[in-house]
């Protein structure tokens, strides 16, 4: 049997702000086990809503 | 072991709450809506049941869902089932079964149904003369029983909406398309419309729901062999509740949900494997889709992505009634982020 202990690391946005990895959004992330999370950085939540209405589209 | 044969129909709501947890297989040949059956599959959980009725293929077609606590989803078209008139050996539990939940159909019945059968064209709406007209619209439309491809078939243009379900839109053929791209993209046919509709060979399904307006409910969607999927049921606002979903490890996620703002229930069979898996527009999301999606999650692929409103988890996991904590929770952090480490969980 083998026993391991795996750290999770959880990335909080600050308030006001937005983890992003410039593909998904999120408040709180749960890094994949191994992940150091460089890849996420905070925006502020105009930001985000700038970046929402600039991806609703019309269905062509 | 006991036998069976002949003609066989289901009762309203047949239902065995066990309780607990059990499924039960019958190797058994059968013949249901035109369709021919290898097997019937019953599983029970927790005052819930489900029947279906198993394809030589491995899939299967479900006559009766109820596991949700609001109604049970009845196929009705696939409440008649025919064994054949050779008698086949079952075991003793199927037979019980059956004749505590069905009853084989007298000579009455099985006369009414072949009249039924071969008055199906002339159903109220159709009249005498009109029966030309309604073939040679369909039999071109369809391609004679030949067509495929479905891209944007019954896709509606804004505000306005010609298919109407039991009026215009009376398909002749069974549909079983390749490719459903934008097939009923702002639509309102409703539930009994796509349920017919077998999209286990379909390839691309890309915004085939999107916007659809249809109703709260969508049926089992066989999405198994789907290659391109972008935005499969975005925008659909009103839709609440989505019984099934086929996948398998190579069937993209991508922007299905977005905008989905109403969902609620939704579950899945098979493995999610692909990136950008996002429910973040689902903040009605219950626990159980929440959990059922989690345990859908690929245990091997690593770098992958799943997003979740955060919304929904506070309250899905919550420790008491209107605490809305349950991201903290030792349930959500123990049970699902400690154990699917090889995802990152995004709540937005």
């Amino acid at each position: 049997m083998i026993k391991e202990t795996i750290t999770r690391i959880k990335l909080t946005a600050t308030e006001g702000m937005i983890l992003t990895d410039g593909e998904s959004y999120g408040r709180v992330v749960y890094l994949a086990s191994g992940d150091e999370g460089e890849k996420w950085y905070e925006i502020t939540e105009e930001e985000y809503n700038k970046t929402l209405e600039d991806n609703n589209h019309e269905i062509i | 072991m006991a036998t069976i044969k002949g003609k066989w129909r289901w009762d309203i709501g047949a239902e065995d709450t066990a309780g607990y947890f059990k499924t039960v297989e019958e190797q058994v040949s059968f013949v249901s809506n035109g369709e021919e059956y290898v097997g019937l599959i019953k599983t029970t959980f927790g005052g819930g049941l489900e029947i279906g009725y198993m394809l030589n293929d491995g899939s299967s077609h479900i006559f009766i869902r109820d596991f949700l606590g609001g109604a049970p989803h009845i196929t009705e078209s696939l409440r008649i089932i025919d064994f054949g008139e050779t008698e086949q050996e079952v075991s003793e539990e199927f037979y019980n079964y059956l004749i505590a939940n069905a009853h084989e159909l007298t000579i009455a019945e099985k006369l009414t149904k072949i009249a039924e059968n071969e008055q199906k064209v002339y159903d109220a709406g159709i009249e005498e003369g009109k029966k030309s007209e309604y073939d040679t619209f369909w039999d071109a439309f369809q391609r004679n029983g030949g067509r495929r491809y479905y891209d944007r078939a019954f896709a509606e243009d804004g505000s306005n909406h010609g298919w109407v379900y039991g009026t215009s839109y009376r398909p002749k053929y069974p549909m079983k398309p390749k490719s459903a791209n934008l097939m009923y993209g702002f639509s309102r046919l409703p539930y009994a419309a796509i349920d017919p509709v077998d999209f286990s060979d379909c390839i691309n399904v890309s915004d085939c729901f999107t916007y659809y307006m249809g109703g709260k409910d969508l049926p089992w969607l066989d999405f198994r062999k789907v290659t391109t999927a972008l935005r499969v049921f975005a925008y659909s606002s009103g839709l609440e509740q989505i019984w099934g979903i086929q996948v398998s490890e190579t069937t993209p996620l991508s922007g299905w949900f977005t905008g989905c703002s109403g969902l609620k229930e939704v579950r899945f069979n098979g493995t999610i494997a692909q990136n950008n898996v996002d429910f973040s527009s689902c903040t009605k999301l219950s626990k159980a889709s929440i959990m059922d999606i989690v345990n859908h999650l690929s245990y091997t692929t690593t770098g992958l992505k799943i997003t979740f409103s955060k919304t929904a988890v506070d309250k899905a996991f919550e420790t008491s009634e209107g605490a809305n904590n349950g991201s903290d929770s030792s349930s959500w952090n123990d049970d699902y982020v400690g154990v699917y480490n090889n995802w990152n969980i995004v709540l937005a």
